[in-house]
């Protein structure tokens, strides 16, 4: 048996060791940082310790940032009144590259679930309060339409209540430009109960 | 709807093997242990990719084999559908027209409503057996009950485990609040499907008993019927005592469904024969309802129902069959116990092996499909 510090079974191991990476996939990847130019393995070790050492949080909305406060905190042509609160940043990026919202963000990093032994405290929920304390309009909430998503949305109401801030809720149903007939039936039944005057 | 073609490889005990069947009623004899209900289990895991008496899918597979599948050809509105449920490598696998899909997109070709002994238990046994056939029939004119249910019981899970780990009543204000929203829809659903089911409840006891009590459906709710909020609010007056009991003691999860005779409750004192007559009128409405509602006729699978009802009771179900539109799938021991049309289409299962009975008044030959 090879000893736990062979470089090849540790590589292997490190890979698989991510999200959506199985050992077969990890076992691929490593025999083609292996195989491959020098440069592919040294970019790629050299990507990984930058991305630890220079990445941290946004002082300010706890974004993943290399200049601190980030570039949606320091862009002075967005709206100070106006935070959309975020599970993450993949959830920050979709709602950005939607070109609609010219507000302030907030990155909790999580949601609340029991499940995961996830509570409040391990999410940036502290910084939001203090946040909305200096003066905020409305605080819109865009965590997931999941369980855990829409009971962190409720907390953060509770959390907001206080402060008497304008509390709104990102809408769900039938996502624009696709056919009503792919939608799943719980989508579509949902946005049929949530149906609007006209 | 129905069934035009069945076939399956190592499921089960039955030999590989693909049938024709008819539109009608087609009657399935075999003495015990040959592989009936293995047969109408296959028609069951293609239609809801469930097993029925199996808790884990490796039981649906043959022994000595590695993997199983079953398909079929459905015809619906004059169209033919092409539906494959395996098991491959421990997964359950579904196609649709020979693309592998996800579930929520394979059902819709196929709808089923089963009638086996075991159901005769659902009057007297306990709750959770009432709670899923009714959420399994809900789910039959409604794919949406399914996200629902899964939501409810997620957000359950996390108040249970709140209930043991957290005291921040914020926490459980939210979560509760949580749960509502999936509880309500559920909670709709059900007592909508009841209601609507009723009336042909009603109707379907009378055809196979003749003149006893009326019979009645009542959902019996653990918390007070309201909005969400409602809802949420009865929850947080419960958190004590459910930290105490260490879970949640009331919801859609804790509710029953009753069925009475007339004023009694039938739980309590019905025989044998009415509980029987009782689970059978169930199924018999949940098809009228899905016709009358969703325009479906579902397949009708009946397990060697006639050794469960007496002469009399048996006579009337098949006059009540003899009107159904539908398809009918019936096993049974001995073909001269089911009193089916003249143009039922007979098979016999031996030892796994399904063959079709000639339907010739002389001689009955066996014709190997």
């Amino acid at each position: 048996m090879a000893s736990a510090t062979d470089p090849i079974r540790r590589l292997v191991l490190a890979f698989s060791r991510l999200p959506g990476i199985g050992e077969k996939t990890a076992t691929r990847l490593t025999f083609f940082v292996l195989n491959g130019p020098p440069e592919v393995a040294r970019e790629l070790s050299a990507a990984l310790a930058d991305v630890r050492e220079r990445v941290r949080f946004c002082s300010v909305c706890c974004n993943l940032t290399e200049a601190d406060p980030c570039r949606f905190c320091a862009d002075p042509r967005r709206d100070d009144r106006l935070v959309c609160v975020v599970e993450s940043v993949p959830s920050l990026l979709a709602i950005e590259r939607t070109g609609e919202f010219r507000g302030r963000y907030h990155v909790l990093h999580g949601v609340i679930s029991p499940l995961d032994g996830v509570g409040p405290e391990q999410l940036r929920l502290k910084e939001l309060v203090a946040r909305v304390a200096l003066g905020v309009d409305e605080v819109i909430v865009a965590t997931n339409p999941s369980v855990e998503g829409e009971a962190t949305a409720l907390y953060i109401q509770r959390l907001m209540r206080p402060l008497g801030v304008r509390m709104t809720r990102i809408a769900s149903g039938v996502s624009v430009g696709s056919d009503l007939e792919y939608a799943d039936q719980a989508t579509l039944g949902r946005a049929l109960s949530a149906r609007r005057e006209m | 709807m129905f069934l035009r073609e069945i076939g399956w490889t190592g499921f089960r005990n039955l030999e590989t093997c693909a049938i024709e069947l008819d539109g009608g009623f087609n009657v399935f004899e075999g003495d015990n242990g040959q592989g009936k209900t293995n047969l109408l289990e296959a028609v069951y895991w293609l239609a809801t990719l469930r097993p029925l008496r199996a808790t884990r899918l490796q039981e649906l597979i043959r022994f000595g084999e590695r993997r199983c599948a079953v398909t079929g050809r459905i015809v619906l509105d004059g169209l033919e559908h092409r539906l494959e449920a395996r098991i491959e490598e421990g997964e359950r696998q579904c196609l649709r027209e020979l693309k592998a899909c996800r579930p929520a997109e394979y059902f819709g070709a196929l709808a089923v409503v089963l009638f086996t002994p075991d159901d005769v238990g659902l009057v007297r046994g306990p709750p959770g057996d009432r709670r899923r056939y009714l959420d399994r029939a809900v789910f039959t004119g409604r794919p949406a009950h399914l996200a629902d249910v899964l939501a409810y019981q997620r957000a359950l899970a996390a108040r249970n485990e709140l209930l043991r780990t957290s005291e921040d009543v914020a926490l459980h204000a939210s979560f509760e609040a949580a749960l509502a929203g999936p509880a309500r829809r559920l909670l709709t659903a059900r007592a909508t499907y009841l209601e609507r089911l009723t009336p042909f409840f009603v109707d379907a006891f009378r055809g196979i008993t003749g003149l006893e009590a009326p019979p009645g459906l009542s959902y019996r709710p653990s918390l007070a019927p309201g909005a969400e909020d409602a809802l949420a609010e009865q929850w947080a007056a419960e958190r004590e005592r459910d930290r105490e009991r260490g879970f949640t003691g009331k919801g859609p999860h804790a509710d029953d469904f009753g069925l009475a005779l007339g004023e009694r409750s039938a739980r309590l004192y019905a025989s044998q024969g009415q509980q029987r007559a009782l689970v059978l009128a169930l199924k018999i409405a949940e098809i009228r309802l899905l016709e009358a509602f969703f325009g479906l006729t579902p397949v009708l699978l009946l397990d060697d129902v006639s050794s469960e009802l007496d002469a009399e009771r048996n006579a009337r179900l098949f006059e009540l069959l003899h009107g159904f539109r539908g398809q009918v799938l019936i096993t049974t021991t001995e073909a001269r116990h089911v009193q089916t049309p003249d143009a039922a289409r007979e098979f016999r299962v031996e030892a796994g092996r399904v063959t079709r009975v000639q339907a010739s008044p002389s001689a009955a030959t066996v014709d190997v499909s």
